[in-house]
C-alpha cells in the first residue's frame, strides 16, 4: 500500500515537473513569436520620427505663411538639431532652396527637386548606400496649408538610426525567444534529475540489500538530503545502522561476559567453602556447588533436580516445617538454622535463601547459601555456659564471706569455736575466689599464648605430697576414701612446680567434687624409663562417651544434670591439659557413665 | 505476750556454713527456722510441716530452687506460703518469671546480707504473724 502510494507520488511529481515546464517552454516560444512580429510590423522608431518631422513642417508652414525668413531658417536649423539630422532644407515650389542648415546653400537651385505638393504624405529616397546597406536616407515632406503650397521640406539622416534599432530588437527578441525556452528545458532537466537521482540512489542500495544475502544493514549509505524521502531515508539508515552497532556491541559483551560466566564464576562458586546452591521456579536444584553437596553429605549429583526441602537433613522434624513456612513468601530472603539432631554438637547448618530477580522484576528462583556453624554455635553456647559459671563462682563465696562476716559482726553470742569456723569459711571463700581469678588469668595466657614455664629441678615425691594433702580435707570432708600408691623412689623433674601442682590441683578437685559422698578417689603414680604417669581414678557420675572428647575444651561443661548442679568453670582440665602439653607430657581421660573417670597425667623422666 | 506464737520460716540451702548463718540471723530476728540442705529435703518438709515463709537457694543437689517451688506450689500444704528466692545466677535468672508463674515475693542475688533477707521476710508475712519480740521459755 504504501509503496504503491509513494511510487504514484513520485509519478506524479515528475509528470507536474515535466508539465510545468513545457508549459513555461512553451509560454516563452509564444512570448518570444509575439516580440518578433511586433518589431516586423511595428516600426516603432520610424514612425515617430516621421510623426514629429510632420509636425516639424507644419511648424515652418507657419513660418512661411508669415513670410519671416529668419524665422524659418531658425525653425530648420532646430528641426536639424532636434532630430539630429544631416541637413534640413526647405525647397520652394520653383526649386530653390529657401533655407538651409548649411546657409550658403539658400538660394540655389537644389540639385534633386521633385515637388511632393500635390501629395497628401512624403516621400522617402535612399541617396546613398553603403556597402553594408546602411547610408544616408533621405525624406521629402510638402510645406503648405488649406490654400496654399510653399514647397518642399528636404530632411536627412544615417539610415542606420532608423533600421539599427529595428534589427536589434528582431535579433535580441529571436535570441531570447530561442534561450529562454532552452534554458527552461535545461532548468527543467535538472530538476528532474536531481528528483529522480535520489530515487535512483536508494533504489539502487535497496536492490543490492534484495540480492546479497550478506549485505549488513551497517553498509547502508544515507542520500543527499534532498526531499522528504531523502531525509525519510537518512532517518533509515541511522537507525538501522544504531541498531546494528548496538547488536554488534551486545553480541561482544555476551562473548566476553559469556566466557566469565562460564568458566570464571564456575570456579569461584566451586571453591568457596560455603554451599551455594540455586533452584528454579519449580523448586528443584539446577545448580550447587562442592560445598554445598558435602555439607548436606550427599553426592553432588544426586542432589541436582531435587527439591530443597528433600536434601536438608530430616534429623529435627522442625527443620522442613520452618522453611516451608519461610519460602511460602519467596520474595523475602530468609534464614533457617537445620539442626541434625537435638543436640548442637551434632552439628547445626544455617541455611539463608533470597530470590533471585529475572529481567521482568519477579521472582522466578532461589539463591541458597549453607554454612556449617557448629562451632560457632559450640562456642556461643560455650561462652553463655561460662558468663552463667563465673557469676556464679564470684556470687557464691562472696555471698558466704559477707554472711559470715555479718555474724561475726551482729552476734556477740556465738561461741568461739563457731567463730573460728566462720572465719575459716571467710579465709576459704576468699581462697577460692583468688583462684578462680589464676585460673582465668590463666586462660588468658593460655588464649594470648603467653603462658609460659618456670622450669626448676623439683623433686616429685614431695609435690604428690604437698598436692594430696592440700586435697585430702576436702576429701575427708565428703567421707570419700582417698587412698594414694607411689613407687618407692621417684625421680626429679625439671618442672614448673607452681603449674604442674595447679594442674594435678585440677584433677584432684574435680574428682573430690564430682565423686559422691562415701565414694572412691585413687592416686596412682607410675614410672618408667622414659616417663613419670599420674592417674587419678574416682566413682563419680563418669562422662559419656559423645562428651570425652569435648571435657578439654575451654569453658565446656557438661549437660548431665548430676555434674551441672556442681558449679565449675570449665576452666580447669582446659588449663592442665596445656600445662602438661608445655611440659611435652599430655593429658588423657577414660570413663564410663555411672562407673567413674580415669585421668592420666604424662611428663617426660628428665632427660640425663 | 499478745502474740504468742513465731513465724516459722523453712530455709533450703545446701552450704552448711551458709545455713548456719542464716539460721542463726534469722533466730536473732525471732524466727522459728528450719533448715533443709537439699531439694528433696525441702520438699519434705514442706509436706510435713506449715510454715510461714520459704527461703531458698537456687542451687542444691538432686533438685533445684525452681523445682522445689513448683513442687511446693502444686502440693496441697504451703502451697501458698510466700517464698523468698536466693540465687547466686546472674541474668539468666528470669525473676519476673518466679514472680508471675510462682507467685515468689522476692528474688535476692548473691552477695546479699542476712539483713536484708530478714526485711524482706517481714515485708511478706501478715503483719500479725511476725514476732519480733520473742517470748522466752516457748521452744
Amino acid at each position: 500500500m504504501n509503496s504503491r502510494a509513494s511510487s504514484l507520488k513520485l509519478t506524479r511529481r515528475l509528470l507536474s515537473t515535466y508539465l510545468l515546464f513545457g508549459l513555461l517552454s512553451i509560454v516563452a516560444v509564444a512570448v518570444g513569436m509575439a516580440a518578433l512580429i511586433d518589431a516586423a510590423s511595428g516600426n516603432s522608431a520610424q514612425q515617430s520620427l516621421l510623426a514629429r518631422l510632420k509636425s516639424a513642417a507644419s511648424e515652418i508652414t507657419t513660418q512661411l505663411e508669415s513670410g519671416d525668413e529668419d524665422g524659418i531658417q531658425n525653425a530648420v536649423t532646430a528641426t536639424a538639431e532636434a532630430n539630429d539630422l544631416l541637413f534640413c532644407a526647405v525647397i520652394d515650389g520653383d526649386g530653390v532652396i529657401r533655407a538651409h542648415t548649411t546657409k550658403g546653400f539658400i538660394g540655389y537651385n537644389s540639385p534633386v527637386s521633385f515637388s511632393v505638393a500635390q501629395f497628401p504624405g512624403m516621400i522617402e529616397r535612399i541617396s546613398y548606400l553603403h556597402e553594408d546597406g546602411t547610408g544616408p536616407r533621405e525624406y521629402w515632406i510638402p510645406l503648405r496649408n488649406e490654400r496654399h503650397s510653399f514647397g518642399t521640406l528636404q530632411v536627412s539622416l544615417p539610415a542606420q538610426r532608423l533600421s539599427s534599432g529595428l534589427t536589434n530588437l528582431l535579433r535580441q527578441n529571436a535570441g531570447l525567444a530561442l534561450a529562454f525556452p532552452l534554458l527552461l528545458l535545461l532548468a527543467g532537466g535538472n530538476r528532474l534529475r536531481r528528483v529522480v537521482s535520489t530515487s535512483t540512489v536508494i533504489g539502487q542500495q535497496l536492490a543490492r540489500l534484495a540480492e546479497d544475502d550478506s549485505f549488513s544493514l551497517e553498509r547502508l549509505r544515507p542520500v543527499e538530503e534532498k526531499g522528504r524521502e531523502s531525509v525519510g531515508w537518512n532517518r533509515l539508515v541511522s537507525r538501522a545502522s544504531q541498531f546494528e552497532s548496538f547488536t554488534s556491541l551486545e553480541s561482544r559483551l555476551s562473548e566476553v561476559l559469556g566466557g566469565f560466566r562460564g568458566e570464571r564464576f564456575e570456579q569461584i562458586l566451586q571453591a568457596l567453602t560455603d554451599g551455594v546452591a540455586v533452584t528454579d521456579e519449580s523448586g528443584q536444584v539446577t545448580f550447587a556447588n562442592e560445598a554445598f553437596a558435602r555439607l548436606l553429605e550427599r553426592p553432588l549429583p544426586e542432589i541436582m533436580g531435587e527439591p530443597v526441602e528433600t536434601i536438608i537433613p530430616q534429623g529435627m522434624p522442625g527443620n522442613v516445617a520452618v522453611l516451608k513456612e519461610q519460602t511460602a513468601e519467596p520474595s523475602r530472603p530468609g534464614v533457617v538454622e537445620l539442626w541434625k539432631s537435638d543436640d548442637v554438637a551434632d552439628g547445626l547448618l544455617r541455611l539463608g535463601h533470597s530470590p533471585l530477580l529475572s529481567n521482568d522484576g519477579q521472582v522466578r528462583s532461589q539463591l541458597w547459601s549453607l554454612r556449617d556453624i557448629t562451632q560457632q554455635k559450640l562456642i556461643e553456647h560455650t561462652r553463655d555456659q561460662f558468663v552463667d559459671t563465673a557469676t556464679h563462682e564470684l556470687r557464691t563465696p562472696l555471698s558466704t564471706i559477707k554472711a559470715c562476716a555479718e555474724a561475726l559482726e551482729l552476734y556477740d553470742d556465738i561461741d568461739v569455736e563457731t567463730q573460728k569456723h566462720y572465719l575459716n569459711t571467710i579465709n576459704n571463700e576468699s581462697t577460692r575466689l583468688g583462684r578462680f581469678v589464676d585460673e582465668f588469668l590463666n586462660i588468658s595466657r593460655m588464649e594470648a599464648g603467653s603462658l609460659t614455664l618456670n622450669r626448676h629441678s623439683t623433686q616429685f615425691e614431695r609435690l604428690l605430697n604437698e598436692v594430696v594433702n592440700k586435697s585430702r580435707p576436702a576429701m575427708e570432708l565428703k567421707q570419700i576414701e582417698f587412698s594414694i600408691v607411689v613407687p618407692p623412689k621417684l625421680p626429679e623433674l625439671n618442672i614448673d612446680k607452681d603449674k604442674i601442682a595447679a594442674a594435678m590441683m585440677n584433677i584432684l578437685g574435680n574428682a573430690e567434687k564430682y565423686t559422691p559422698i562415701g565414694g572412691e578417689v585413687k592416686l596412682l603414680a607410675e614410672l618408667n624409663d622414659r616417663e613419670v604417669r599420674v592417674h587419678v581414678e574416682d566413682t563419680g557420675p563418669g562422662i559419656s562417651q559423645e562428651e570425652l572428647p569435648r571435657i578439654f575444651n575451654k569453658f565446656f561443661r557438661s549437660e548431665d544434670q548430676r555434674i551441672r548442679e556442681i558449679t565449675g568453670t570449665g576452666l580447669g582440665l582446659s588449663f592442665a591439659q596445656e600445662v602438661l602439653r608445655l611440659h611435652g607430657g599430655n593429658l588423657t581421660a577414660t570413663s564410663e557413665l555411672n562407673h567413674g573417670s580415669r585421668f592420666t597425667m604424662t611428663l617426660p623422666a628428665r632427660e640425663e | 505476750m499478745t502474740e504468742s506464737r513465731r513465724s516459722k520460716v523453712l530455709i533450703a540451702e545446701d552450704n552448711p556454713v551458709m545455713a548456719d548463718v542464716l539460721r542463726r540471723a534469722l533466730q536473732h530476728a525471732g524466727f522459728d527456722v528450719q533448715i533443709a540442705n537439699t531439694g528433696l529435703k525441702a520438699v519434705e518438709a514442706c509436706i510435713t510441716y506449715d510454715f510461714d515463709a520459704v527461703v531458698t537457694d537456687y542451687h542444691m543437689p538432686e533438685m533445684n530452687g525452681i523445682e522445689f517451688v513448683e513442687a511446693l506450689r502444686n502440693g496441697d500444704r504451703n502451697s501458698t506460703t510466700p517464698v523468698i528466692f536466693v540465687s547466686g545466677k546472674g541474668l539468666e535468672l528470669d525473676s519476673e518469671m518466679l514472680r508471675r508463674e510462682f507467685g515468689v515475693r522476692a528474688v535476692m542475688f548473691k552477695p546479699f546480707s542476712p539483713q536484708e533477707l530478714i526485711r524482706s521476710l517481714r515485708n511478706c508475712l501478715p503483719h500479725g504473724t511476725v514476732s519480733v519480740h520473742t517470748s522466752p521459755g516457748i521452744t
